[in-house]
């Protein structure tokens, strides 16, 4: 069986301005268009989610 | 004689097995055969004691520690194939499944036991040639009450179904006014409105409430409308997960299942005939006088 880590933010996209840190993979977008595709790739990359927080940020999340 | 009623009874008995058998048709065979074994165990009981043959007293427990194997096989088969599920039976549903094959075999050697009893009493008892018409009735008997016995409940039973309205608030989504996800992916946003398909499930009592809003009950019903009517979920595309939320204020829950096919018909046919769990049974305000039929609106 393999282990799965779930509930886990695996990156976070964000657009200028967006107050992000923290120890996952953050990539900046230029515009929310970009940042929305960019999010969209990511999560179907890894099999997860978009979660859209407000403020500019993407939350990539595994459910 | 014993044979002969045993016999009987496992034709009747294979019956009732066959008509019990949930939708998983390629064992039918594995379960037809135990069901057999249950009902000539069964059958043989009595005359075996009449016989003065108590060892039948330990075939009988024999008997039913295999039951107990059918159970624990069925439990693992279950849980092995649940890894590659979209949409997950869940651990409540599992064990109400293997807990209902256990049950059956116990109900075909009960059945087999109680014809041949009723045939063989009213064969000592009221004269040579009652035998088989004793045998039948009492096999008939056993054969509609073991139909009765079949189903539990179902959630139409104790809950009504109507469609919702599916909609965005920003990336929030909502049925009706029960908030289901957060989905932020605008593409992903499109999909979920296109497949998805939303429903209002309010029971009738606080009682059916409180078994409906059991996260094992949920998602038993969740894994029924896959089942049945497929899912547009991919394992790239978690946003098409099916999902049931409750409305704190009015215990109502927002069904979110996006069927591959059919319309809300058959959607809201299938969410009515899903099996109440039995151990989401387990909460019974009514006992406590805290239930109370609900008010309408």
């Amino acid at each position: 069986m393999k282990a799965e880590l779930l509930k886990v933010i695996l990156a976070v996209v964000a657009l200028p301005g967006a107050q992000v840190e923290g120890n996952v993979p953050i990539l900046r977008a230029a515009d929310r268009a970009s940042a929305e595709k960019k999010a969209d790739l990511i999560a179907r990359i890894l099999d997860a989610m978009v979660h859209d927080v407000g403020d500019g940020v993407f939350l990539i999340v595994r459910h | 004689m014993g044979t002969a009623a045993g016999f009987l009874v496992r034709l009747l008995v294979l019956r009732v097995d066959y008509r019990q058998y949930p939708s998983c048709p390629h064992n039918y065979l594995a379960h037809l055969t135990v069901g057999f074994i249950a009902a000539v165990v069964g059958a043989m009981f009595t005359p075996a004691l009449l016989a003065g043959e108590y060892a039948a007293v330990t075939f009988l427990t024999l008997a039913a520690t295999q039951f107990r194997e059918v159970r624990s096989v069925e439990r693992e088969t279950l849980r092995s194939l649940e890894q590659s599920l979209l949409v997950a039976r869940g651990p409540d549903y599992i064990e109400g499944i293997a807990a209902v094959f256990e049950a059956r075999n116990y109900l075909a050697m009960a059945a087999a036991l109680t014809t041949a009893t009723v045939g063989l009493a009213a064969d000592r008892l009221l004269g040579p040639y009652l035998f088989w018409p004793a045998a039948v009735g009492a096999g008939v008997l056993t054969l509609v009450l073991a139909l009765g016995l079949r189903s539990g409940g179902r959630v139409g039973d104790v809950a009504d179904v109507r469609p919702a309205r599916l909609r965005f608030e920003g990336p929030s989504l909502y049925v009706d006014d029960i908030y289901i996800m957060n989905v932020g992916s605008p593409e992903a946003r499109e999909q979920v409105l296109r497949w998805g398909r939303a429903y209002l499930l309010r029971a009738r009592s606080e009682e059916a409430a409180a078994k409906l809003s059991h996260p094992g009950q949920r998602q038993a019903i969740l894994h029924d409308v896959c089942a049945v009517l497929g899912t547009r979920k991919d394992l790239a595309m978690p946003e098409l997960t099916p999902m049931i939320r409750q409305q704190v204020e009015t215990g109502d829950l927002g069904v979110y299942v996006t069927p591959a096919v059919g319309d809300d018909g058959a959607v809201m046919a299938v969410i009515r005939r899903v099996p109440l769990l039995e151990s989401a049974r387990g909460s019974d305000p009514g006992g406590f006088d805290a239930g109370g039929s609900r008010r309408e609106g």
